[in-house]
């Protein structure tokens, strides 16, 4: 009898014990819970004053940036720190846009490399408004001034242009001259390049690295003849040609005045756009 | 407080964090500051009190210093590209409809209306282009569009003319090349009959009428130049 009900005792006890622990864990799992709560929203309360705090300081910069540009007198308290860093980094913004002024105008990104032994130079070209490849040269200027490094293609005679513009005495006469050249070879590649994608109806049948010679096969729409258009590029610093010439199967066409006026555009406008004009004139499809 | 009030705080929370992050992205839009290096510190600076008091001097001589590197590195680029930017101000442009197209291709586009003005020899200019710049992972293409230039000087009205053609066909590298080159030959043009100023001045010798006396002194200074 004593056992049993002693037996019924402890179980009703263990009974009671896992009830209590569990109400225990529950509580804890919920104190655990709120307490978890609490620290998300203290971390957030702290991301949201970071976020207000940047949000002030663009704002800051952005003002004072705008009545500086404007020369007004910025309307800071000189004396704390906080603007005086404000001040130092809206001239460091400006700073940074001057010379990404000068990089946009097609300056030479002038860099001293080679611990201040050389001046590396940058030298963009672009047809029109489109900005093509970018060339570099890196010239030494310690002892003796020549090139050291470049990565221009070999058909420019970048060597002989350096002697030509003497280079040694006025390195920005050689840099212009250069200039010159690789802006009107990559006009002319670039030319080259739209006569292929406009123009499908037009074969090109011969091309030189140097883009300095263009031979054409345009087709007249009427009779479906060929005619084989030729154009010389003999000044390398420009990028119009300084021969045109267009001739038939039968005959040389250059003595009929339709064709000259036709062999005139070709000399006055770049050729994608001249066969432009040609096509929509019904000379050539 | 119980767990429902916390809840609802962080809710609230969570939205108004939301809202702030897209507000800062707009600015971040407009502003074209790169923050990075320095610019970055002091940004972090001006956020944390704590930050600003053990660190804030330190980071402003870092600026100052980087600062001055800045103006050298103005400097040379004026030197060697003949030319001076006296200010450029960025702004950043909207389109949208190309943006959206960049990135349905997996690449991104921006334009911005940059405004630029500065002088070459003593001639002031000012210009003003939209630059649109397309990204294709490590490709970039960029195109200028809506080139506006002006020109402080009576001597230039033979230059409108270029000028509108280069309005036309956006060639700003063609533009400032010229500029330089045309500024070059003015400055020497000056100089060579700032030389020759001084001389109208001589007295002429007693004897000799005022014509001869200064013509040996003329040819004199000729070879001088000449030499040059």
């Amino acid at each position: 009898m004593e056992g049993a009900s002693s037996k019924g005792a402890l179980n009703h006890l263990t009974f009671l014990e896992a009830q209590a622990r569990s109400r225990k864990t529950g509580a804890s799992q919920q104190k655990s819970g709120a307490s978890q709560l609490k620290a998300k929203v203290e971390e957030l309360k702290k991301q949201r004053d970071l976020l207000k705090a940047q949000i002030a300081v663009h704002q800051s910069l952005q003002k004072l940036r705008t009545s500086l540009d404007k020369n007004e007198d910025a309307d800071v308290d000189e004396t704390s720190e906080n603007s005086k860093l404000l001040m130092l980094m809206v001239k460091h913004s400006q700073l940074k846009d001057v010379l990404l002024a000068h990089h946009l105008l097609g300056g030479y990104d002038v860099v001293k490399t080679n611990e201040d032994n050389s001046l590396c130079f940058s030298l963009p070209t672009a047809y029109q408004g489109t900005m093509l490849d970018t060339y570099h040269v890196e010239i030494d200027v310690k002892r003796t001034v020549r090139i050291s490094r470049h990565n221009i293609p070999p058909f420019i005679d970048v060597e002989s242009l350096a002697k030509e513009t003497n280079m040694q005495e006025n390195i920005r006469g050689f840099l212009d001259t250069l200039s010159l050249h690789l802006n009107a070879f990559s006009s002319r590649k670039h030319q080259l390049k739209l006569v292929k994608d406009l123009h499908k109806s037009v074969e090109v049948l011969e091309s030189n690295a140097l883009c300095s010679l263009l031979v054409l096969l345009l087709t007249i729409p009427k009779e479906k003849t060929a005619l084989l258009c030729s154009l010389d590029y003999s000044d390398h610093t420009r990028s119009l040609p300084t021969r045109v010439s267009i001739k038939g199967e039968e005959k040389d066409l250059s003595d009929s005045p339709e064709w000259q006026k036709n062999i005139a555009l070709l000399q006055e406008t770049p050729v994608h756009e001249a066969l432009t004009a040609m096509r929509e004139t019904r000379h050539i499809i | 407080m119980d767990t429902l009030e916390l809840e609802a705080e962080l809710q609230k929370l969570q939205a108004e964090v939301c809202e702030l992050q897209k507000q800062l992205q707009d600015e971040q839009c407009v502003m074209g500051f790169d923050f990075r290096g320095n610019l970055l510190l002091a940004l972090k600076v001006l956020c944390d009190q704590s930050l600003a008091a053990s660190c804030g001097q330190r980071v402003a001589l870092q600026l100052q210093e980087e600062l001055e590197e800045l103006k050298e590195d103005v400097e040379r680029q004026s030197q060697m590209n003949g030319y001076r930017v006296v200010r450029c101000s960025t702004r950043r442009v909207d389109s949208k409809g190309t943006e959206a197209i960049a990135e349905r291709a997996g690449g991104s586009s921006s334009s911005q209306q940059v405004c630029v003005s500065g002088l070459c020899s003593e001639i002031h200019f000012q210009v003003e282009f939209k630059l649109a710049e397309l990204k294709f992972g490590e490709k970039m293409k960029r195109t200028v569009t809506d080139v506006n230039i002006v020109m402080e000087d009576s001597e230039l009205q033979s230059f409108s003319s270029f000028l509108s053609r280069v309005e036309e066909t956006q060639d700003l590298l063609l533009f400032f090349r010229t500029l330089r080159t045309f500024c070059d030959r003015c400055d020497e043009r000056r100089r060579t009959f700032t030389h020759f100023q001084p001389l109208n001045h001589c007295s002429p010798a007693p004897e000799s009428s005022p014509h001869s006396s200064r013509t040996p002194h003329c040819l004199l200074h000729c070879t001088n130049v000449s030499q040059h």
